[in-house]
């Protein structure tokens, strides 16, 4: 038993973690960027 | 229409992470094929020992965002700051997200090198492992409760007061060591590393610290941009009154 298995699933773990909180900052950003430019558009049409 | 000042940032943001991200994954290429082995005889797992190249880091991160959430909470008491609640906010993020990289990585790697996941009598794993919990109520809290001064004021405090745990966890291996090792980096009796390893680990901090800073920009991009989306929607509610 050398824990190759072990070392495999931390670094998946860890990257999994991270690309999760990159997805949801990304996700997040786009969602709030578009709203801001719906209300923009709103806003010139009143 | 996007505000030239946050595309700006979140454009510096995205390519910071993108160097971070490039940083992590070559130290873990690095970690895992060239930097040599640990003693056979001596360690239960060697090859899980290569873990270390993200954990040490991870958890040296995860004290810089926990610092970050004190200067925030700090920021946030004096002068009621929004600076300083984006850094609380941003700072509890990401002491979620590394402390919970810290204490599932280091399970994992303490079941196969310890034989035991969990050790409740080492008291760096437990006040670690509170440090993190103390993040996860302050993310939970902040999506859950209205956004206003009181909760800013109830969170900025559990923030100052569990920042107290951060000095404890980093010398409870100096001063009271059962199971987690001691600091790796510092010189002395059993805690010296190879040079290469070394190298290896340094390399991993200075990505880890860039990664750190990127999605410190994008979270406190993001931030801002949820303040201007409030903003714009009183505006438009007051045209349409």
């Amino acid at each position: 038993m050398t824990g190759t298995a072990e070392l495999i699933l931390a670094y998946a773990i860890m990257s999994a973690i991270i690309a999760f909180y990159v997805n949801h900052l990304r996700s997040s950003i786009v969602k709030l960027s578009s709203k801001i430019n719906e209300i923009s558009i709103v806003y010139e049409e009143e | 229409m996007m505000y030239p000042d946050l595309s700006i940032k979140i454009r510096n943001g995205i390519i910071v992470t993108s160097i971070g991200i490039f940083g992590i994954i070559s130290t873990a290429l690095l970690g895992v094929f060239y930097a040599p082995g640990v003693d056979p005889i001596a360690w239960n797992a060697p090859e899980a020992q290569r873990i270390f190249y993200w954990h040490v880091p991870f958890a040296w991160s995860s004290f810089m965002a926990f610092s970050m959430l004190f200067i925030g909470a700090l920021s946030w008491y004096r002068n009621r700051s929004e600076w300083g609640w984006r850094w609380v906010s941003t700072g509890s993020d990401l002491g979620l997200l590394f402390g919970a990289g810290v204490v599932t990585s280091g399970p994992i790697w303490g079941s196969v090198e310890w034989g035991v996941p969990w050790d409740w009598g080492d008291l760096r794993l437990n006040t670690f492992a509170l440090l993190t919990g103390v993040a996860l109520f302050l993310v939970l809290s902040r999506r859950s409760q209205p956004d206003g001064q009181e909760t800013r004021d109830t969170l900025a405090a559990i923030g100052l007061f569990g920042f107290a745990l951060v000095p404890i966890t980093a010398i409870a291996t100096t001063l009271y060591q059962k199971r987690h090792p001691g600091i790796v980096v510092v010189d002395g009796e059993g805690a010296g590393l190879d040079p290469m390893m070394r190298a290896v680990l340094m390399f991993g901090t200075i990505s880890f610290m860039v990664l750190f800073i990127g999605l410190s920009m994008l979270s406190d991009s993001l931030l801002r941009l949820e303040d201007r989306v409030e903003q714009a929607k009183r505006r438009l509610d007051e045209v349409n009154q």
